[in-house]
């Protein structure tokens, strides 16, 4: 099964690493055409993100790119050549979306800015995702996912009682993760506009102030009181709710809400207090620990490890991963559209596969104009 | 203007009516992420009403509170809404938000957004913010060995399945003005909180093999005589890492390559914590902007107002005698909307 519901959207995707080229994979999966721009001298950095692969064409085998830039087209233009600059704005001409998440400025010294785009289709969306922003005095910073955590005010509300602030690092960076979800819906509801207004937008989308949005209530708090002291919630109240080792040496997150506390307690035979239930989780293994407290109306999950996450019963996540056509393990869809799941995955492009198509099919050049751009060195299927 | 003097100079989503429906089969992590959808819609310029008696909301319990002992989480995203008893009636441009499929009478299930906690695990399973995080493996990314996983702060879990959930609204709305086949939306946030986290579902197959919370990480919160700076570089910045703290050992080959580096952890985080130990954020931070290293100060929630960046973009925002986050973009250069002016 594919998704048709945005089908006849073109998207000219610029977006790299996660946050960019994530969102236009959400557009991607949801029907639209997306088109994903690479020129010889600056591959999407996911094409090497953990090291060049030992074959001789490295740049098309990286796992992280091919889970992200699935159902995607993909070209590979020269966008400092005078000639590759103009392509691009042809193509901009009958796109509906422009999506970039490059370092701020660097639109600019393309010579491919929002002013530039907007004469040449008034009616083209640019979403620019930055860390900080397109204004301000850091909208020239860089910063990566966890540098916005601390900043945001995130990772102040992540650590232990006695213990300093934490961020996710390399492994999660939550910002980057998130932001992809917001742009996309930013950019659907832009279309959403324009369908009506007939009018282009310019969406300055700034990663920061989305994290700091996700803790928005911590924010009013804090502004108000200073009240936002020693352990952050996590999530509504209960009675119970925190993470018990059993064992066999697994955590298990327990949440014993007010409704579920009576069968609770009888289950637990003794009061509903940590210790006592650290010493009930602590007598049984996960597996036992966790039946009996399902049973009881108490929601408890075995804290998956990072390192047995592939273990997880795949029907329980089909819609989060897929197999793409290559076998490699893809990103799917964290939605569903209808009965079914998203289900088809074309590959991740090979760098520049979509030259000629491109050139010919949608630019409408002849065979030796495109293999006088070729020769020139606009079109590469290869870096330099 | 409604009740909350939102004002909107432009609203993209004029026209649509959205509302917001509890019922008893509710979650907690339903109901937050149909909140954060229903406050996205509503910055956005849509009507959103919540079909519910306000005194009766769950959400009004819920932590962290007030100056005068409410709830800051109902307040930031529900006491700006409209509530009333009925939802609007099903009719074009009107869709419905709701985790609970007996809320579903008199609704064409095109018109609705269903949350569930998850996709496929039975509904009966119970649920919540922290035993989702479980599920989805992000208990193993934040914390130290040998004490309980931390998990992701607040309503994390909600509000990043609302995010779903905002795309599937939009999705549909614009269907339906280009007159296309309307279908069913259903979100599931055990399966959008994996999908964030695939990162360490790759781990086996992208040479990533550093992974869980014994993970020897290289970025890291370091402590400064007045508060925290996050430890944050690439491969490139090496050379400036070593002239910031100082250290010649950090120019030796094995700190060049993040192989070298995580087999040598303990030593870098030892060379780097004791540089910073004795300065003050402002100081370490200017001469890591000047070096081009992407450090950063750790804000305290009650900071981020005043932050100068935050203030140059006006992102905080006066909601009667509370400050709150607008929506965290501008369009054409502009926020979109505003409640009741900056602070």
């Amino acid at each position: 099964v594919s998704y048709s519901a945005i089908s006849g959207f073109r998207v000219i995707d610029l977006g790299i690493i996660t946050a960019g080229a994530s969102t236009s994979a959400l557009l991607a999966d949801l029907g639209a055409e997306v088109i994903k721009v690479e020129g010889p001298g600056y591959l999407d950095p996911f094409r090497s993100w953990s090291g060049r692969a030992t074959s001789s064409a490295w740049w098309n085998e990286s796992p992280q790119f091919k889970a992200t830039n699935r159902n995607k087209k993909g070209i590979c233009l020269d966008l400092k050549a005078d000639a590759g600059r103009e392509i691009f704005l042809r193509l901009v001409a009958e796109a509906d979306v422009v999506l970039e998440n490059f370092r701020f400025g660097v639109l600019k010294k393309l010579g491919i800015d929002y002013d530039t785009l907007s004469r040449v289709n008034e009616r083209i969306i640019l979403a620019s995702i930055s860390s900080q922003g397109a204004s301000g005095p850091l909208a020239s910073r860089v910063s990566y996912g966890s540098s916005l955590e601390a900043s945001s005010g995130l990772s102040s509300l992540m650590r232990y009682p006695d213990g300093q602030p934490q961020i996710t690092g390399k492994a999660f960076n939550y910002p980057d993760q998130v932001v992809s979800l917001f742009a996309a819906g930013a950019i659907l509801a832009a279309l959403v506009d324009r369908e009506r207004t007939k009018r282009g937008a310019f969406l300055d989308l700034s990663q920061r102030e989305l994290t700091s949005f996700l803790i928005g209530e911590a924010i009013m708090a804090s502004g108000a009181s200073s009240t936002v002291e020693g352990r952050y919630p996590v999530g509504s109240p209960a009675v119970v709710n925190r993470t018990f080792l059993t064992s066999d040496d697994q955590w298990v997150a327990v949440t014993i809400s007010s409704s579920a506390a009576e069968r609770a307690r009888l289950l637990l035979s003794s009061e509903l207090d940590d210790k006592k239930v650290e010493v009930w989780m602590r007598s049984r293994p996960a597996a036992e620990a966790v039946r009996g407290l399902r049973s009881a109306g108490v929601a408890a999950e075995i804290a998956w490890r990072a390192n047995g996450y592939e273990d997880l019963d795949p029907i329980r996540l089909r819609q989060s991963f897929a197999a793409g056509e290559d076998g490699t393990t893809v990103k799917g869809l964290p939605l569903r559209l209808g009965e079914d799941d998203l289900q088809r995955f074309t590959a991740a492009p090979q760098l520049g596969r979509d030259n000629r198509a491109c050139a010919l099919d949608m630019l409408g050049l002849t065979e030796s104009e495109y293999d006088s751009l070729v020769g020139q060195g606009v079109f590469t299927q290869a870096p330099r | 203007m409604n009740r909350a003097g939102v004002r909107a100079p432009h609203r993209p989503l004029a026209g649509l009516k959205v509302s917001e429906r509890f019922g008893p089969k509710s979650t907690d992590v339903g109901r937050t992420t149909v909140s954060l959808a229903g406050l996205l819609a509503l910055l956005f310029g849509a009507d959103v009403v919540r079909a519910q008696d306000p005194s009766t909301d769950p959400m009004k319990n819920w932590s962290p509170s007030l100056p005068d002992g409410s709830s800051a989480t109902f307040t930031y995203l529900a006491a700006c809404k409209t509530f009333r008893p009925e939802p609007y009636p099903a009719a074009p441009c009107t869709f419905l938000l709701t985790d609970d499929e007996t809320c579903l009478e008199g609704w064409p299930r095109q018109r609705v957004v269903l949350v569930t906690p998850a996709l496929d695990l039975p509904v009966e399973r119970p649920q919540s913010e922290l035993t989702l995080m479980a599920a989805a493996g992000l208990l193993d990314i934040v914390g130290e060995q040998g004490r309980p996983p931390l998990s992701l702060p607040g309503y994390q879990v909600g509000y990043t399945a609302g995010l779903a959930a905002f795309i599937s609204l939009m999705t549909m709305f614009l269907v339906e003005l280009r007159g296309g086949a309307q279908e069913p939306a259903t979100v599931g946030a055990l399966d959008v909180l994996a999908w964030t986290n695939w990162k360490n579902r790759l781990a086996n197959v992208s040479g990533h093999r550093e992974t869980g919370i014994a993970r020897k990480e290289e970025w890291f919160v370091a402590r400064c005589v007045d508060g925290y700076v996050a430890v944050i570089y690439l491969d490139r910045n090496m050379p400036a890492l070593a002239e910031l703290v100082g250290s010649p050992r950090l120019s030796d080959d094995v700190f060049q390559t993040i192989e070298g580096r995580v087999a040598n952890i303990r030593e870098l985080k030892t060379i780097i914590s004791k540089a910073l130990s004795w300065r003050t954020r402002a100081d370490v931070l200017r001469d890591a902007d000047r070096l081009g290293l992407p450090f950063s100060s750790v804000l305290d929630p009650r900071d981020v107002p005043s932050d100068p960046q935050h203030v140059a973009r006006r992102f905080i925002v006066a909601d009667r005698d509370l400050l709150r986050p607008r929506l965290p973009l501008l369009w054409d250069g502009l926020p979109l909307a505003t409640f009741g002016g900056a602070p």
